[in-house]
């Protein structure tokens, strides 16, 4: 039985990365249904990005700073196959992927809590990302996404 | 107090600025937290623990800039920005700045 350590050391990261590769699609699937139903939702929304505001909005209702946070993890399936993309470099899609969906929940979570003020339209639109995974197990990434913006009711004329 | 990322607010005037105000706060789970969360990171998808404590960051960093404005008379921050920072494993550090200004709404 010589073999039976061996054979534990490479199924232990593979059976890790195979519940990886299930979990993780159908959570990622999952995820990127309810944030297309949710955008849909914010569909009559004025998002700019520009600082000035381009709708006017009514004096007795002030503006204000709305906010969102984010914190997307990768699956560990994922890590593996950018572990390889690291070894040949190139775009590494899974993580690009990964960032995107992490940056438009915290815009749909920012217009929750714009919508919760009242507000409809939101201008000069910012994002801020970083990793906070550490140092020691580097592929495995925990995306932080903060999106800010300013939020007012717009009001048709 | 007015709080916007902004520059300027329309049908506002800028009376005076005041100066620069800052808060910042770094936060770091419990050890069983970070567990969750690593097992979390095998299966993908969001991690709650820290979803719940960069909000808590947030406002902790608001308040103190707030505070500062406060301090100095003024009634409104204008141009706030966020940024996050990895200051090590599973901590973040949430800093918000912008500038404190007293503004009064123009006569229209």
């Amino acid at each position: 039985m010589d073999w039976l350590p061996l054979a534990l050391t490479i199924a232990g990261p593979l059976f890790l990365i195979a519940i990886g590769f299930v979990f993780g699609r159908q959570r990622r699937q999952a995820h990127l249904l309810s944030l297309a139903a949710r955008e849909r939702e914010f569909g009559e929304f004025l998002v700019f990005q520009e600082e000035v505001f381009s709708h006017p909005f009514p004096s007795s209702e002030p503006p204000r700073l709305v906010t969102g946070e984010f914190v997307l993890g990768s699956d560990r399936f994922m890590s593996f196959v950018s572990s390889l993309r690291n070894l040949f470099g190139g775009e590494m899609r899974s993580y690009q992927a990964l960032v995107d969906r992490a940056r438009r929940e915290a815009l749909v979570r920012l217009l929750a809590d714009a919508k919760r003020a009242g507000f409809n339209a939101i201008c000069n639109l910012r994002y801020s990302t970083v990793n906070i995974s550490g140092f020691v197990k580097q592929l495995d990434v925990m995306i932080v996404v903060t999106a800010s913006a300013t939020g007012y009711r717009s009001v048709s004329e | 107090m007015l709080v916007v990322n902004t520059e300027s607010i329309p049908g506002y005037q800028v009376l005076e600025i005041r100066g620069m105000v800052q808060g910042s706060s770094v936060r770091a789970k419990h050890a069983g937290r970070d567990l969750a969360a690593g097992l979390k990171n095998l299966i993908g998808g969001e991690l709650k623990g820290y979803t719940e404590l960069l909000t808590e960051s947030r406002r902790q960093a608001m308040e103190r800039m707030l505070a500062q404005a406060e301090q100095l008379g003024a009634n409104a921050v204008l141009n706030v920005r966020f940024t996050t920072s990895a200051i090590t494993n599973g901590a973040a550090e949430m800093f918000a700045y912008g500038t404190a200004a007293t503004v009064s709404r123009s006569p229209s």
